[in-house]
């Protein structure tokens, strides 16, 4: 077995998961069984930090093969995950070749959607969102307007290309401007609160939040509280637009 | 009481909704985008059922969490996916995105009480989700067995598995 690109394989695999926002043991676990099914294994060890991935393994008989990966993009992409964790399954279930799997992940394609259906999915969880809370016609009119608007928004700050603070600060600038236009529009007949509570769950951690607490819970404290401070920095991103937006068109 | 029934109705769908399109949001492969809105919705009713019987907010999220965190494990061993597919839009509608909002509000507004009072909400909020997702990881852990292994924790080669059986 070709032992090079067997840790190759199991680094696209560990690289793919880690950027797409899959758990830190998932991603250790995963590169761990690839490395594994090597022939005449000595040892083998996985060292997965959200930042970065070590990968060793020995065989008998020649040298240790080390492998480091600096990942520097994170973003959500659950398919990926899904593809990747199906792979190495059928990999390690010799299903697959060691050669058919690393050309399968390195062909795995980037978005499962249309951009343009991004945009409608924000519209939906805004609209959502307003009936869940129990928002009447008018609400649910306002934040199809603000979610509408929201998603014109991410759009264009994701092509300004800046720190996803900065994007999430605007966006939800946008959030609190819209809703106060729609506030003056409509007068009474609207209840503000409920519009911008719904308009900013397409920006909100969860998946940060859900991974803080699985990583916590494995006894990876590091990525635990990596993923609790990213969280963390979303929410004030949120909070301060909303004030900066309130504040900006006089409601208070 | 049916105007009661009707008003959770519309509340359940949409909750559905909205996590049908948070799924999208987060690259859910297609065919389970379904299975993510009705978890979704499942936390949602158990939410508004706890609210409407006069549980706490805190305590209602606690709950609804248990009741997704079960469903999402109970679907991940169905269909062989990692259980964060369903387990992060599912928590979604008690996300505690109400009380961010509050805090900035009463910030804005100089009101330090409630401030502080939503402040504490918040983080209680976020605290039960991740003692939901321990006690219920932790059930599911202890119970892998056969065919409720879950996913990528265990791998059989199937051809070696059979060699060492005729070997013993």
């Amino acid at each position: 077995m070709d032992l090079q690109l067997l840790i190759k394989t199991a680094m696209s695999a560990g690289e793919l998961m880690l950027c797409s926002g899959a758990e830190t043991y998932r991603v250790e676990d995963t590169m761990y069984h690839i490395l594994k099914t090597a022939d005449n294994l000595e040892m083998s060890e996985v060292l997965v930090v959200m930042t970065g991935i070590t990968a060793s393994v020995k065989v008998k008989g020649e040298k240790v093969v080390t492998l480091v990966k600096r990942v520097e993009s994170r973003e959500n992409n659950l398919s990926r995950v899904v593809s990747v964790n199906d792979i190495s399954r059928r990999y390690c279930g010799g299903e697959l070749s060691l050669q058919a799997a690393y050309e399968e992940l390195n062909s795995l394609k980037k978005k499962e959607y249309r951009r343009f259906s991004y945009s409608i999915a924000t519209v939906a969880v805004c609209v959502g969102f307003s009936l869940f809370f129990g928002g009447g016609i008018w609400e649910v009119v306002s934040s199809l307007i603000v979610g509408a608007f929201l998603a014109f928004c991410i759009e264009a700050v994701r092509d300004l290309k800046v720190h996803a603070f900065i994007e999430d600060v605007f966006s939800s600038m946008g959030i609190a401007m819209a809703s106060a236009v729609m506030k003056i529009m409509l007068g009474g007949r609207m209840d503000i609160d409920i519009v911008i509570i719904s308009c900013i769950m397409p920006l909100v951690p969860g998946m940060a939040i859900t991974n803080a607490a699985r990583d916590t819970l494995r006894g990876d404290y590091l990525s635990g509280i990596a993923r609790m401070l990213e969280a963390f920095i979303k929410a004030a991103g949120i909070a301060i637009g909303i004030g900066i937006g309130l504040a900006i068109m006089g409601s208070y | 009481m049916n105007r009661e029934m009707f008003r959770i109705m519309i509340q359940v769908s949409g909750a559905f909704l909205a996590i049908y399109g948070f799924a999208v949001l987060l690259d859910t492969p297609k065919k389970y985008l379904f299975h993510a809105g009705g978890v979704g919705a499942a936390g949602g009713l158990v939410y508004l059922i706890c609210i409407q019987n006069g549980l706490g907010v805190v305590f209602s999220s606690f709950i609804s969490a248990l009741v997704v965190a079960v469903i999402s494990h109970i679907f991940a061993r169905i269909f062989k996916t990692p259980v964060t597919l369903f387990l992060i839009a599912g928590f979604l509608p008690t996300v505690p995105g109400a009380g961010m909002y509050r805090i900035v509000h009463y910030i804005l507004e100089g009101n330090e009480k409630m401030t502080g009072y939503y402040l504490i909400q918040t983080l209680q909020i976020a605290g039960v989700f991740a003692l939901a997702i321990f006690i219920i990881d932790t059930v599911f852990y202890s119970f892998q067995k056969g065919e409720w292994k879950q996913n990528s924790m265990k791998y059989i080669r199937k051809e070696e598995g059979s060699n060492d059986a005729h070997l013993k």
